[in-house]
Parts: C-alpha cells; sequence; structure tokens
C-alpha cells in the first residue's frame, strides 16, 4: 500500500472518531457532520501549519474543538436534543442496551468542561497528555476535569439505578 | 477520598501510570474496598461508554461531501511530507536536494506510521526528511543497519562504485565516536551511503553522503536545531554530507566543523 493510502486510511479512521467526539458534542447527527466538515475544511485550509512530526490525530481533534467552541459562541447547542444509541447497534442483551444509553443520558447531565475529557479517553485512542493538548487545557486541568466528570458520572448512573428510573430505547 | 486519590484512580484504569506509581495504587486499593467499588464503576462506565460511541458511529455513515473533503486533506497533507525539489537556497543545495530525495523515498517506508519528521520554520525540506531516515534506521538499536562490523569496510567499495565517486566511513574515534554500521539508501537521483555511529553513552549519529554535482559550488556548513536532535548539513567538491544526531545544535556544529576540516 502505498504512503497516499495509507494516509487516507488512517483519515478514514480519525473521521470516524471525529464523528462520535462531535456527536457527543452537538447531539445532533446533522450539526455533528456539519462539524466535522467545517474541521477538515479548516485543516485542508491550515494543511501547511501543520507540523508533519506532530500528531495529526491530535491536531484534528483541537481544530474540531476549537470550531466547536466558537460555534456555540454563535448558536446554541440544542439543549433538548437527547443523543440515542442508534438502532443500528448490535445489542441482543436488552439490559445492556439500557445500559449504554443510560450511560449517554448520564453523560448529557455533566458540564461540557468535564463531559469531552471522560469521551475523549473513552475514544481509547488518546493519552492523557494528547487529549489535553486536543483540548488546548494544561494537564493539570485536564486531570481534574477527568476525576470530577467519572465521579459525577458515577453518582448520577447511580442515582438512576437506585430510582429505577424506567427509559425508553 | 480526595481529588488526588480519585485521580490516580483514573490514571491507574487509564495505564497512564507507571509499574511503580501503580504498585501503589494497588496496594491502596487492596485495602479501601470504597475505592476499589469507585474503581470498578470508572471501569464500567469506561467500557459502556467506549461501547456506546462506536455505535454512535455505526449510526452515522459518512456522507459524499465529507468523504470528498477528507480527500482533499489527504492531498494537502501528502503534499507537506512528499519529496520535492528545493527550490529555495542556489543550486548548490542539490546535493542536498538528492539526499532529500533518498530520504524521502525512505520515508515513505514509514509514512502511516506516527513518527514524521518535523520540520523547523525554514529549513529546506530535505533536512527533516534526511531527519526521519535517521529515526528509522540510525537510532534502531537493535537492527540500524545492513552492514555491521568488518562488513562495512566491504560495503563501502559496493556504495563507492554505485555512487560514483570514492567514499568511506570516516574515523571519528577521536571524537569518541565508533562506526556500528552502514546502509545504501536507493532513490531515483542516485544512491546515498548512511553511515551509523555510536557515542560513548550509547547515542547514535548517522553520517549521509551523496556524490557532489560538479557543476555547483560548494555549500557551506549549516547547523538546523530540531526538538532534541540537530542536523548539520555541507558539501565538498566530491561529497554532499548530512550529520544527524540527538544532540543539540552546539554539538554536531563541533563533531561537523571537525569532520570538515579533515575531510
Amino acid at each position: 500500500m502505498d504512503a497516499r493510502a495509507k494516509l487516507e486510511r488512517r483519515l478514514t479512521d480519525y473521521v470516524t472518531s471525529l464523528r462520535r467526539y462531535a456527536l457527543v458534542l452537538t447531539r445532533d447527527g446533522d450539526r455533528a457532520e456539519d462539524l466535522v466538515q467545517e474541521t477538515l475544511t479548516k485543516a485542508i485550509a491550515a494543511a501547511d501549519s501543520w507540523q508533519p512530526g506532530s500528531d495529526l490525530r491530535v491536531w484534528l481533534f483541537r481544530i474540531l474543538h476549537n470550531t466547536h467552541v466558537s460555534e456555540r459562541r454563535r448558536a446554541r447547542v440544542r439543549e433538548d436534543a437527547r443523543l440515542m444509541l442508534p438502532e443500528a447497534v448490535d445489542e441482543t442483551d436488552p439490559t445492556k442496551r439500557i445500559e449504554l444509553q443510560q450511560v449517554l443520558d448520564a453523560l448529557e447531565q455533566l458540564p461540557e468542561a468535564q463531559r469531552q475529557p471522560i469521551v475523549l479517553v473513552a475514544l481509547k485512542e488518546m493519552s492523557y497528555a494528547e487529549a489535553a493538548r486536543a483540548l488546548d487545557v494544561p494537564l493539570g486541568t485536564f486531570y481534574s476535569r477527568l476525576g470530577r466528570g467519572r465521579e459525577a458520572l458515577r453518582k448520577i448512573v447511580g442515582g438512576m439505578k437506585s430510582t429505577k428510573l424506567r427509559l425508553v430505547v | 477520598m480526595t481529588l488526588t486519590e480519585r485521580t490516580d484512580i483514573n490514571a491507574y484504569l487509564d495505564g497512564e501510570l507507571g509499574p511503580d506509581e501503580a504498585a501503589e495504587i494497588e496496594a491502596k486499593l487492596a485495602e479501601d474496598e470504597e475505592a476499589r467499588a469507585r474503581l470498578e464503576a470508572y471501569a464500567r462506565q469506561k467500557d459502556q461508554l467506549g461501547a456506546a460511541l462506536a455505535g454512535l458511529g455505526e449510526g452515522a455513515p459518512s456522507t459524499l461531501k465529507t468523504a470528498r473533503l477528507q480527500k482533499r486533506l489527504a492531498a494537502a497533507l501528502a503534499r507537506r511530507t512528499a519529496p520535492r525539489r528545493v527550490v529555495f537556497g542556489g543550486p548548490w543545495l542539490r546535493g542536498g536536494a538528492q539526499i532529500a530525495a533518498a530520504c524521502a523515498l525512505v520515508a515513505f517506508g514509514w509514512w502511516g506510521h506516527a513518527s514524521y519528521a518535523p520540520t523547523a520554520p525554514n529549513v529546506p525540506e530535505y533536512v527533516s526528511e534526511a531527519f526521519g531516515a535517521h529515526t528509522v534506521f540510525a537510532e534502531d538499536v537493535v537492527r540500524p543497519a545492513e552492514f555491521t562490523g568488518g562488513a562495512v569496510d566491504g560495503a563501502a567499495e559496493w556504495f563507492s562504485s554505485k555512487i560514483g565517486v570514492p567514499v568511506s566511513a570516516p574515523d571519528l574515534a577521536s571524537l569518541d565516536l565508533q562506526l556500528v554500521g552502514a546502509r545504501l539508501l536507493g532513490t531515483k537521483e542516485g544512491p546515498l551511503a548512511q553511515f551509523i555511529y555510536e557515542d560513548t553513552d550509547g547515542g547514535r549519529y548517522s553520517l549521509t553522503l551523496a556524490k557532489h554535482p560538479e557543476d555547483r559550488p560548494l555549500a557551506p556548513l549549516k547547523v538546523v536545531d530540531y526538538p532534541d536532535r540537530a542536523v548539520g548539513y555541507w558539501s565538498t567538491p566530491n561529497i554532499d554530507f548530512a550529520l544527524i544526531g540527538k544532540k543539540d545544535g552546539q554539538a554536531i556544529q563541533t563533531i561537523a566543523t571537525n569532520l570538515a576540516e579533515r575531510i
């Protein structure tokens, strides 16, 4: 496989991850796709500033993050939107499916600053240092946001279970 | 449990700790039931989120527009690393460009992996690509070279016949550098020789030699600093050189100056 083909394959993987992250940020499929396209457009324009020694994936996530932040200033994210687990997810055990949707719902209740570190780490592709770079925050800040976020998530999910909240899936 | 302790549990869960720190956390976990429950909850939620996020990706197929942008980005990024003739700096850079082309071809071998050679601002692109060849071969302590030990002498003969001018590995013992291997880099513009040296601390250097084009003036020594490494390049009437090492510019300058004076 030549260099270009390898690069394209890697980009396909990155774009898939970017789309997942964009879905969490926007909670809306169309908006998420717009955000990904905006990110790619900016990356094309800034390709000459990309340092070939640096991590392409972190660079792209950083562009997406900054684009999202500036768009939030212009238009509010649909706060009422709910991030739904797609029907296509092959989960035969309905209890598990409910649990997955539950954790997505719990995630939505967190402040965005806490949600982002949790999601970047859950995508299982970035180290703390890389994720902190993508979010443009110091490592210490990243640490504490992740710590607080995960603890809050644990309490929210715990609360959901204890109140036997019924979820429509 | 304090915030710091909770953070440590997170770092442990995400594999961010070294073995000693991890052992410390494990010792704490062994006697703290609440911490164990917390770790278990964090781990379960991380897995569930990972599964849910993977599901989100499946539910959103790529649109044509996204695919088109992705292709354009690939093209733009490929231009950043593809071999390119050096267009600035005057014709004397051509020898260097040859080294660049060699390294660029080699560079395709690791295109797609994580380690690109960084490009410092305002340096000919070939310098960063020579740098890449160095990091792939010279710093590989297990299998850095195709010729090692006594075979290097025989290799130099072969290199010379390929390159068209006599090349050999300079003796750098006076600088405490030991020759550890050699490799011929094939390029569309001609073959180049890479000699690999090791200092007393095990640090690796590579010296890349190319035939100097007869119609080109000589290039003075230039040293470029990279994060963590430096590159020195210059030319003689017969040969163009590039010296790369995991040192600062000053150290490379010292070796390159010494070498340039003796050759």
